[in-house]
C-alpha cells in the first residue's frame, strides 16, 4: 500500500475516533455497536466471496461476548487486550474443530449446518442457570493496561478500541483480499474442480477462511459485550446470524469498507424506524431489504463502483 | 482506494448531521419513556394491555380524573407526554434504545420492561445516565437481590411470591397431597418458577413430596402433545404451570381436548390473562393466579372500580394483570412526585419513592424490599367456578406480602431453603 | 529411465458395464499421442483415471515410475500431470489475467500467502508473457464469461501448462471451436507444448487434427485399445477405419504440422 494511502487512512482513522468521541453519547454508542457488528459481517463477507453463506456467525459472536463477560464478572479480568486475546483464541479453537466437519459442505448444507451449531450454543446457554439462562448477565467495565476509566469513560474506551480494530483489521482484510488467499476464495466460488486440478486444496482454503471469520465474529462480540454491558443467549440465536447476513447483503461484498458502512446504516435505520414507527419498525427494515434485493442486488457498495465506472461484481 | 475512503468519510458526515438534529421539546412537558412489547409474542397478552392501561392512566392523570386520594393534573405540574418504544429486539438493543430515550429524546423518566432479560440489563445504564426508571412487569427477583440501585424502582412484586404462594395454596387446600408434576417454559422464568414452587413445598411438607414428571417445552412451542402424554402417564395430585400468553392458550386447548384438565388439579400461576379468551375451556376447580391482587382478585375500591369500568369501556375487554402493573407503576411514580413536591429534583423524588406505601387499582403496594426500591404486595389464588354461566372464584386465599415475599436483603432460594424465617402469614 | 506414463492391465467397470479393460500402454517424454474412439469407447474413462478423477477397478497407473492409485486429482496434478477440459473450466466471472494469476499462484508458487498482493508487477509480467505465448494477451482484462470459446480453451490449456507438467492431457481441445480456427488453436498449443517437451495425450474427434498433430494414435473401441502405433499406420488400419473412424480417410493430402513449420503465425 502506498505511503500516501496509508497516511490518508491514518488521518481518517483519527478523524473517525475524534468524531466518535464528540458525538452525543447515544450516537457514539450506536456507532460502537455498529462497528462491532461490522467486524462480524466483514468475516461473513470473506466467506461469501468464496460462495458460502454462513447463518451461524452468531455462534462466535456470542462466544466472544460471553468470554468477555465471564472474564470480567467471574475472573475479574477487565483489560481489553487480554479479553480480546482470550475471546479470539477460544473462538479460533472452536472454529478449528467445527470447521473440520463444516467446511466439507456447501451452499444450503453449509448454511443450515452453521445455523445448527449456533443454535446448539443457544440451547446450552439457555439451560445453564449459572450464566443466567435466557436473562444473560451483566459485563463489568473494561480497563486498558491498568487504566480503569470507570462507567463514564468505559464507552469511550471501547469506542476507541473499536475504531482501532476496524481500521487495522480493515487494512489487513484489504490486503488479504488482494493476496492469493483472497483470490482463492473467488476461485472456489467460481470453479472448485479447476482449483483442485491446479493443485489447490479447496478444503484448506475454506477452512482457513472459516477460522478467520470466526475470529472476527468473536472480536465483534467482545466489542458489543463491553460497550453494552450485557450478554445474553439471544446473540447465538439464528435471527442474530440472519441480521449479519442482512447487513452483508445491504453492503455487498465489493470492499472491506462495505460491511462497516452497511452496519452503521443498518443500526441507524433500525433506531429511526423504532422511533418513527414503534409498531411496525420491522416492516421498514423488511422493505429496505426488499428494495436492496430488487434494485441493488450487489449491495450498496455497487453504487460506489458505479461512480468509479467499475464493472459491478457478480451478486453473491 | 482513495475514492472509497472519501466515500466512507462522506457517509459518516451525513450520518452525524442527520443525527444531531435533536428533537425539540417543550419545557412544560413531562416526557415519559414507555417501554413495552408492541410486537412479537409477548405483545398480545402483555405489551398491548399494558400500553392501553398507560394511555388510560396517563390521560386520567393529565385530566385529573383519577379517584381520590390521587389529585392534581399531570406529574410534577407538567402534562405527561408518552414516548413509546417497542421492547422487542433483545437486551443489547434495549440498552441502546434506553440511551436514545434519555439522550436523544430527553425523557424525564422511563417506565417499562416486561422481559426479565431487559430488567437485568437496563438498571446499570439507568444508573450511568442518572435517569429515574420504574420497572413495571418483569418477574425476576435477581434485579434487587444481586445489586442495589439508586435510580431504579420496581412497583411490582417479584415472581418469587407467585410460586411460594402457589406452594402454600396447594399445601393447604389439597388434602392428601403427595405428588406434583410440572410443565413450564424452558427458560429462566419457567425454571425459576418451578424451582421456587418445589423448594417451598419441600419445606412445607418436611421433604415429603414426590415429583412425578417435570416438562420444559421450548418457549412458544405451541404443540404440547408429548408433554400432555407424559403428564397423563405420570399423573400427580397437582400440575404446576407458569405458562403465559399464547403458550397458556395452546396448552389449555390441547389439554382440555385430551381430558387432562378434567382429570387433574392444575395451578396456573399466571393464568389470569387467559380467562377472557379461554375461560370456557378451563374446568371448574382450576387454580388461577394473577401475579398479585389483580383482575378478579383486586380488592374492592373506588380506584379499582374506576379502572375496570374505564378500561373495559375504552378497550372492550377487562384489564388483566399487565394492565394493572402499568397502572400501579404510573400511579406510584405520580405519588412519589406529589410527595416530593412540584419542581423537586430527581434525588428528592427518589427519596419520596423509597419505602413509599400507596394504593393502586390492585390494592396496597409497599416499596419495602430492595432498600426501598422493590415492591411487595399480597398474592392471591382462587379456584375457578361458574355461577349462572359467569366465571367467578371460590376458595380465594390472600397471602399477605410478608408471608410470600422474601424479606429485604435475602435471596429467594436461600430464604425458602432455610424455612422462610420471618414469614408472617395469618 | 522409466516411461513417463505407464498403465498395467488397467480396468474400470461400473457394475456390469465394462468401461475400460486391458489397457497397457507406455508414453515417453516428447511424444504427442492422439486418442480416438467413438463415445462410450473408453477414452474419457481412461483420461479420468490417469488424472485421478476416478479410481480404476483393477490394474495400475505409474507416473514416472510411481503409482498414482488412490491419489486425488489434486495430488495427481502435483505429481506432474496436467489436464485441460472439453468445456473450459475457468473462473468465469474473473478476468483472464486474474485466472492465470491464480493458476500461477497455485501451480507454480504453491504458497498460500495472506498479505502479499497477487497482482505484483513481477508476477503480472510473468503471466502476461504466457498469455502472449498463447496469443491471448489482448484479452487480459476481459471477464472470461464474455469471451469466445476458442480463447477460453487456450486459457484453459495455458493454465494447465503453467506448472510445466511432464504429462499433459488435452480433452478435445478443438471441440466447440469454429472449423477455421481449429488449426490456429492447435498450432499455438502445440508450439508451446513442444517447447516444454511434455508427453501429450489429446482426445480428438476431428481426424484432420489428429493426422496433422499426432505422432502416435491410440484407438479405443468397446473399452479396449484397438490399435496403438504411428498415426498413418493406425489410421489406415481397416479395422480402425471400420469401427472408429467410420469412413475412408484420404491420407495422401495431409500436411504434417509436426514435420513442417506452420503457415500460420
Amino acid at each position: 500500500m502506498s505511503k500516501r494511502s496509508l497516511a490518508l487512512l491514518l488521518i481518517l482513522g483519527v478523524a473517525t475516533l475524534v468524531g466518535g468521541l464528540l458525538l452525543p453519547n447515544w450516537m457514539s454508542y450506536l456507532f460502537t455497536i455498529a462497528m462491532g457488528k461490522g467486524l462480524v459481517v466483514l468475516g461473513l463477507v470473506l466467506l461469501m466471496r468464496a460462495g458460502l453463506v454462513s447463518f451461524g456467525q452468531g455462534l462466535y459472536y456470542c462466544l466472544g461476548a460471553y468470554v468477555a463477560g465471564m472474564l470480567t464478572q467471574f475472573a475479574e479480568v477487565t483489560d481489553v487486550l487480554l479479553i480480546l486475546l482470550a475471546s479470539v483464541s477460544f473462538s479460533v479453537v472452536i472454529a478449528a474443530i467445527i470447521g473440520l466437519l463444516l467446511c466439507r459442505y456447501r451452499e444450503i448444507f453449509f448454511a443450515m449446518f452453521s445455523m445448527a451449531f449456533s443454535m446448539i450454543l443457544y440451547g446450552l446457554l439457555v439451560r445453564n442457570q449459572v450464566l443466567g439462562s435466557t436473562d444473560g448477565f451483566n459485563v463489568a467495565n473494561p480497563s486498558l493496561l491498568g487504566w480503569a476509566p470507570g462507567p463514564e469513560g468505559a464507552s469511550n474506551l471501547v469506542l476507541a478500541v473499536a475504531v482501532l480494530l476496524v481500521f487495522t483489521l480493515g487494512i489487513l482484510a484489504w490486503r488479504y483480499l488482494k493476496s492469493l488467499s483472497g483470490y482463492a476464495g473467488e476461485a472456489v466460488r467460481e470453479n472448485e474442480i479447476r482449483l483442485e486440478y491446479l493443485g489447490g486444496s479447496v478444503f484448506k482454503i475454506i477452512y482457513v477462511k472459516y477460522i478467520i471469520a470466526a475470529g472476527l465474529a468473536a472480536i465483534g462480540g467482545t466489542v458489543t459485550a463491553l460497550v453494552s454491558g450485557h450478554v445474553d443467549p439471544e446473540m447465538a440465536y439464528w435471527t442474530t446470524s440472519g441480521e449479519f447476513v442482512f447487513i452483508a447483503l445491504m453492503g455487498g461484498t465489493g470492499h472491506v469498507a462495505a460491511p462497516i458502512i452497511a452496519a452503521v446504516l443498518f443500526e441507524s435505520l433500525r433506531t429511526y424506524a423504532s422511533a418513527v414507527a414503534p409498531y411496525t419498525w420491522q416492516m421498514i427494515l423488511g422493505f429496505a431489504l426488499l428494495a436492496i434485493i430488487l434494485f441493488l442486488p450487489s449491495g450498496l457498495w455497487s453504487l460506489v463502483e458505479r461512480f468509479q465506472n467499475k464493472k459491478p461484481r457478480k451478486a453473491p | 482506494m482513495k475514492h472509497s475512503l472519501l466515500t466512507a468519510a462522506t457517509v459518516a458526515c451525513a450520518m452525524t448531521t442527520g443525527g444531531l438534529s435533536l428533537n425539540a421539546y417543550a419545557a412544560d412537558e413531562y416526557k415519559l419513556g414507555l417501554v413495552t412489547f408492541l410486537s412479537g409474542a409477548a405483545s398480545g397478552p402483555f405489551g398491548i394491555p399494558a400500553k392501553n392501561a398507560a394511555d388510560l392512566v396517563i390521560d386520567a392523570i393529565n385530566d385529573g380524573t383519577l379517584p381520590a386520594p390521587i389529585k392534581g393534573n399531570g406529574i410534577d405540574g407538567r402534562m405527561i407526554t408518552p414516548v413509546y418504544l417497542d421492547e422487542a429486539g433483545g437486551a443489547t438493543k434495549q440498552t441502546a434504545e434506553f440511551r436514545n430515550l434519555v439522550e436523544r429524546d430527553g425523557v424525564d423518566a422511563v417506565v417499562g420492561y416486561i422481559s426479565s432479560g431487559d430488567c437485568l440489563a437496563i438498571p446499570s445504564v439507568a444508573e450511568e445516565l442518572k435517569t429515574l426508571t420504574v420497572l413495571f412487569d418483569c418477574g425476576t427477583p435477581r434485579v434487587f437481590e444481586e445489586a442495589d440501585y439508586k435510580y431504579v424502582f420496581r412497583t411490582t412484586a417479584t415472581a418469587s411470591m407467585d410460586n411460594i404462594a402457589a406452594a402454600r395454596y396447594v399445601h393447604e387446600n389439597l388434602s392428601d397431597l403427595q405428588t406434583i408434576a410440572g410443565i413450564n417454559q424452558n427458560y429462566s422464568w419457567g425454571h425459576d418458577s418451578w424451582r421456587d414452587f418445589t423448594e417451598t413445598l419441600k419445606v412445607l411438607r418436611g421433604g415429603d413430596i414426590e415429583i412425578t414428571t417435570e416438562q420444559f417445552p421450548k418457549l412458544f412451542a405451541g404443540q404440547y402433545g408429548a408433554e400432555i402424554s407424559a403428564l397423563q402417564v405420570n399423573s400427580a395430585d397437582v400440575i404446576h404451570t407458569s405458562f403465559w400468553g399464547g403458550d397458556t392458550d395452546a396448552f389449555v386447548l390441547q389439554a382440555a381436548a385430551r381430558g387432562l384438565l378434567a382429570d387433574n388439579e392444575v395451578i396456573f400461576t399466571a393464568g389470569e390473562t387467559a380467562l377472557n379468551s379461554l375461560g370456557e375451556h378451563l374446568p371448574d376447580g382450576a387454580i388461577i393466579g394473577a401475579r398479585g391482587p389483580f383482575g378478579p382478585f383486586a380488592p374492592e375500591s373506588e380506584l379499582n372500580t374506576w379502572f375496570q369500568n374505564e378500561f373495559t369501556e375504552r378497550f372492550g375487554t377487562p384489564p388483566t394483570f399487565p394492565a394493572y402493573h402499568m397502572a400501579q407503576a404510573l400511579i406510584g411514580l405520580k405519588l412519589a412526585h406529589d410527595q416530593a413536591g412540584v419542581g423537586a429534583s430527581t434525588d428528592e423524588v427518589i427519596s419520596s419513592f423509597e419505602g413509599l406505601e400507596f394504593y393502586g387499582p390492585g390494592g396496597k403496594v409497599e416499596m419495602s424490599r430492595g432498600k426501598g426500591h422493590q415492591a411487595a404486595t399480597e398474592m392471591v389464588y382462587g379456584r375457578l367456578t361458574r355461577v349462572d354461566g359467569e366465571i367467578t372464584f371460590t376458595d380465594i386465599t390472600r397471602y399477605p406480602a410478608d408471608c410470600v415475599n422474601p424479606p429485604d436483603g435475602t435471596e429467594t432460594l436461600k430464604w425458602i431453603q432455610s424455612g422462610m424465617p420471618g414469614a408472617e402469614c395469618n | 529411465m522409466s516411461a513417463l506414463l505407464k498403465t498395467v492391465n488397467l480396468e474400470r467397470t461400473f457394475g456390469a458395464v465394462i468401461a475400460a479393460t486391458d489397457i497397457n500402454i507406455e508414453i515417453n517424454s516428447g511424444e504427442i499421442v492422439g486418442v480416438i474412439g467413438s463415445n462410450g469407447a473408453g477414452k474419457t474413462t481412461f483420461i479420468n483415471m490417469v488424472t485421478g478423477y476416478i479410481q480404476p477397478s483393477d490394474g495400475d497407473i505409474l507416473v514416472r515410475g510411481k503409482s498414482i492409485i488412490g491419489k486425488s486429482p489434486r495430488e495427481v496434478s502435483l505429481a506432474g500431470v496436467g489436464r485441460s477440459f472439453q468445456i473450459a473450466q475457468l473462473f468465469q466471472e474473473l478476468t483472464v489475467l486474474d485466472n492465470i494469476l491464480i493458476a500461477h499462484g497455485f501451480s507454480v508458487d504453491r504458497k498460500l500467502n495472506f498479505l502479499k498482493p497477487l497482482r505484483s508487477a513481477d508476477k503480472v509480467g510473468k503471466v502476461r508473457s504466457v498469455l502472449r505465448e498463447y496469443e491471448i494477451e489482448e484479452y487480459a482484462n476481459e471477464v472470461v464469461s464474455t469471451l469466445p470459446q476458442g480463447v477460453r480453451k487456450l486459457l484453459d490449456i495455458a493454465m494447465a501448462m503453467l506448472s510445466k507438467p511432464g504429462l499433459m492431457l488435452l480433452d478435445e481441445p478443438t471441440s466447440g471451436v469454429a472449423v477455421e480456427d481449429k488449426f490456429l488453436l492447435m498450432d499455438t498449443v502445440m508450439a508451446a507444448i513442444r517447447k516444454s517437451n511434455a508427453a501429450t495425450l489429446f482426445v480428438e474427434h476431428d481426424m484432420e487434427v489428429v493426422l496433422r498433430y499426432a505422432d502416435r494414435v491410440l484407438a479405443f473401441y468397446d473399452g479396449r485399445v484397438l490399435a496403438d502405433g504411428p498415426t498413418q499406420k493406425v489410421l489406415s488400419d481397416p479395422k480402425v477405419q471400420e469401427l472408429v473412424v467410420g469412413h475412408h480417410l484420404d491420407l495422401s493430402d495431409v500436411k504434417y504440422a509436426t514435420k513442417k513449420d506452420s503457415d500460420h503465425a
